[in-house]
């Protein structure tokens, strides 16, 4: 492995970026705007601790968005133009790991954007002395600062990576940059409490704890990860009060570690072969994602953002539906991630060529989505287990049966992608997406318009879109109890339908075997 | 140097239609050290194809690719340390010098850093680009760009070069100091894999050749040996230089002899057997009397052999 700051991509970028003319004229520009806007802000307010406090957020902000946007936008091209310069494939032969190029890539493409935010330095520092910032806290929110930008980066160098050509570098950026929107409106304090809960993992977090944070840890805070009261920086981690910062770098380095791993994995790879991770480390990724919210879930005190409104989570239904909604959005992702298109079909098929009948791969991303739940569910039952005072209103048998039901749904759903994936067509799997919204619209309108009877309506939901029994009340779950039997049929059909779409899955795969007798050269085959 | 067992690519049809386009069927290739192999066909024929796969830039559908005994697919930078590349259509760092283009890849092949700096200037010296050492990429000629991407594929001395229409866009003083620098490399020891459409190349450097149609290898082997083998022979023309001597008599009785077309005065056919062959029949008819005024050899081209053997269809 190449020391980082020999990194021949980190330099190759640093010398293209880093020409003498571009430095002065950035820095100029930087140092000029600095002194104008410094000067009008202390015209404008008397007090040299507000303006510097002032002063300080200005700059702090300037550096956030030179960083994300600038920085973002840079890692979100980096890959994909280098594809459709040509430029890709002479990269990918030379003696550079995935990693090693990911890397140079990762703080190469960013370089003037780094450049810039140093050029911003004196500026903050000059506003946070004015302040009378501690030098910690500033430090830290630095800290905050880059560690964000460095997972943030890695996401749009991810996204750089799996842009297709043909769309060129734009979809990569701007992806990159509607994210980062997403992520800075999420953190504007004084939203609702679901944006407050997303700002404090937001860069807007590390503008906040520069100018106001505090060192104090709460010793029973009444709050999950997240979600900050007053001055307080805690986070609660499996009841365990812990201060965000070190919550926060550990968020991001993982963070960060995730992108870099299907980065490595992926990179110098052939790209109609791309596989993000492996189906190992899919439901390694799903295990940990749940691990994240399984622990800073506060049961008991806490309130949840669960049904679009904030309540106070005081049953272990409620619990239940929070972790089932949570990961039934975490394992369609990963079913997502885990089809395979037509040419990893056709080698699949090649290598598989005389066996008989697989039912792995016919069903395939079953197994792993069924592994995945099965994780997921045991995490969520290791947290469940010691509910601290709260009200135990769960039907187990509802709740298995609930579980049952929407996984056969989800896997009707994927086995569907994963036969359309394998059709011929320009965008098979968009395709796919599109029928399958068609077919949940239609469903439900005519479930509305049909006004069928009370069983028949239920075996007819049951069949086209159970999903509203993650959400059931009290009422809804004491019907199931007394009439089990249309939710029953609707189960048998959600498995017949698997059963079928796994059929015609498997039937377009073995279409893309080789020929029983491969035609033979019509030459002598050697060089010699 | 390079062995290709059962390797095999294919894709679906563009445009939606059915069937699939096998752009490398099952080709098996042995290319041995020190060759200089061309491979040749007509545009679409799979000649890219095979090469990236060779390359690793490329997985195969099925097959294998070995590159100096490396597994290409499980051991690409393995195979990659052993193999220089230059594709058809490609380009450069615009905004690098060229001295500091050649440097980013002798770091990013991992040359050995005492050596690097030497390396850089004797590789820049090698391909006549001395003058632009300082100068932007942006400014140079596509035939200077070409010369800087040969020196890109042969900064790390690598014992293998798979180069891609490498002449390909350049005027001919450029394509002639191409094809010398290609050779002089051959002579140092590199073994060459050449795809190209400018056959009176192929038969002016190559050793070896292969024609690839539809992903079906048609011909392959020695140069010398596929065009003797492809016509059944060598076509000599003879003329006399009065008529009187019955030629088509005396050439359908020679053995050996075939496919003769005879005038008055003049006559075409086709000898199987080596140069002492020929010698020995140009000494019998001067024996029998015929006044021969002129004997040359009329075998066809690489080209005209394509031409006859590949019918031109892409896929």
């Amino acid at each position: 492995m190449i020391a980082l700051w020999k990194n021949p991509e980190l330099i190759r970028n640093c010398r293209a970026q880093l020409r003498p003319r571009r430095l002065v004229l950035v820095g100029s520009i930087v140092a000029v705007l600095s002194v104008v806007i410094g000067y009008s802000m202390s015209q404008a307010q008397a007090a040299t601790m507000i303006w510097g406090d002032q002063f300080l957020t200005v700059a702090l902000y300037a550096q956030v968005m030179t960083l994300f946007i600038g920085g973002g936008l840079a890692c979100g091209r980096s890959i994909s133009q280098e594809r459709e310069q040509n430029t890709f494939d002479f990269q990918r032969v030379t003696q550079l790991t995935s990693l090693e190029l990911a890397l140079g890539k990762l703080f190469g493409a960013p370089a003037i954007s780094y450049f810039a935010t140093f050029c911003i330095f004196p500026a903050a520092l000059m506003g946070a002395a004015y302040a009378h910032v501690p030098f910690g806290n500033l430090l830290c929110g630095y800290v905050m600062l880059f560690g964000g930008a460095i997972a943030f980066h890695c996401f749009a160098l991810l996204l750089s990576m799996n842009t297709t050509r043909s769309i060129g570098g734009i979809t990569g950026a701007s992806s990159a940059v509607m994210l980062l929107l997403v992520f800075l409106m999420t953190s504007v304090p004084d939203a609702t409490r679901l944006s407050l809960d997303l700002g404090a993992l937001g860069p807007l977090a590390a503008i906040d704890f520069a100018r106001h944070g505090t060192w104090q840890v709460i010793a029973s805070p009444d709050h999950g990860l997240g979600l900050r009261s007053g001055t307080a920086w805690t986070d609660v981690f499996f009841g365990v009060p812990l201060h965000h910062f070190p919550v926060l770098m550990v968020l991001y380095a993982t963070a960060a570690a995730w992108c870099l791993l299907a980065l490595a994995r992926n990179l110098k790879r052939d790209q109609s072969l791309s596989e993000l991770f492996s189906p190992v480390q899919s439901v390694g990724l799903l295990c940990y994602l749940n691990f994240i919210i399984v622990g800073s879930y506060m049961i008991g005190g806490g309130e949840s953002f669960f049904e679009g409104a904030y309540r106070s989570v005081r049953t272990l239904s409620s619990a239940f539906q929070f972790f089932l909604i949570v990961n039934l959005g975490l394992l369609y992702m990963l079913g997502l991630v885990l089809l395979r298109n037509r040419e990893q079909a056709r080698r699949r098929a090649h290598q598989r060529a005389g066996n008989g009948f697989d039912w792995q791969e016919a069903a395939w991303p079953a197994l792993y989505i069924l592994a995945g739940a099965g994780c997921a569910a045991a995490l969520a039952l290791v947290r469940l287990a010691r509910p601290g005072g709260v009200t135990n209103d769960l039907d187990a048998g509802f709740c298995v049966f609930t579980c049952v039901i929407l996984l056969a749904t989800m896997l009707r759903d994927l086995c569907f992608l994963q036969w359309m994936n394998l059709r011929r067509a320009k965008n098979p799997l968009t395709l796919g997406v599109i029928l399958l919204g068609v077919f949940y619209t239609c469903g439900s309108i005519l479930l509305v318009m049909a006004r069928f009877s009370k069983p028949v309506q239920t075996v007819f939901m049951a069949i086209i879109a159970p999903w509203g029994l993650a959400g059931a009340d009290a009422a809804e779950r004491s019907q199931w109890s007394h009439a089990p039997g249309p939710w029953m049929i609707g189960l048998g059909v959600q498995v017949a339908l698997v059963v079928y779409f796994a059929a015609l899955h498997y039937k377009l795969a073995d279409e893309l075997r080789p020929a029983r007798a491969a035609i033979p050269a019509r030459a002598p085959a050697t060089g010699d | 140097m390079i062995h290709l067992e059962h390797l095999t690519k294919e894709y679906d049809m563009p445009g939606g239609k059915a069937g699939k386009l096998v752009a490398a069927n099952a080709i098996d290739l042995v290319v041995p050290k020190g060759e200089i192999f061309g491979l040749i066909g007509p545009n679409g024929a799979g000649k890219t194809t095979t090469l990236k796969m060779i390359c690793g830039l490329l997985a195969p559908t099925a097959g294998r690719v070995t590159v100096h005994g490396v597994d290409v697919e499980r051991y690409p930078e393995d195979a990659q340390r052993h193999l220089g590349y230059l594709a058809d259509f490609f380009s450069v760092y615009d905004d690098l010098t060229v001295w500091e283009y050649v440097d980013y890849f002798a770091h990013a092949y991992k040359m050995d850093e005492s050596s690097i700096s030497r390396r850089v200037d004797e590789v820049i010296r090698l391909v006549g680009l001395e003058a632009k050492y300082d100068s932007f990429i942006a400014g140079l000629s596509r035939g200077m760009k070409q010369r800087l991407g040969i020196a890109r594929a042969i900064l790390h001395s690598p014992p293998l070069l798979v180069l891609d229409e490498p002449t390909s866009g350049l005027d001919p003083k450029a394509r002639h100091e191409l094809k010398q620098l290609l050779l002089s490399l051959n002579r140092a020891g590199a073994t060459l894999f050449i795809t190209t459409h400018i056959l009176s190349d192929v038969e002016e450097i190559c050793t070896s050749v292969a024609i690839l149609e539809k992903g079906v290898l048609l011909r392959c082997g020695p140069l010398r040996a596929v065009m003797q083998e492809a016509r059944g022979g060598r076509r000599f023309r003879l003329r006399l230089a009065v008529p009187g001597f019955a030629l088509t008599q005396w050439l359908t009785a020679q053995p050996g002899v075939s496919e003769v077309k005879a005038g008055v005065q003049d006559a075409e056919f086709l000898l199987a057997g080596d140069d002492a062959r020929t010698a020995e029949l140009v000494g019998q008819i001067v024996s029998a009397g015929a006044p021969v005024c002129s004997f040359q050899d009329a075998s066809e081209n690489l080209e005209q052999l394509y031409s006859r053997l590949s019918s031109g269809e892409t896929m």
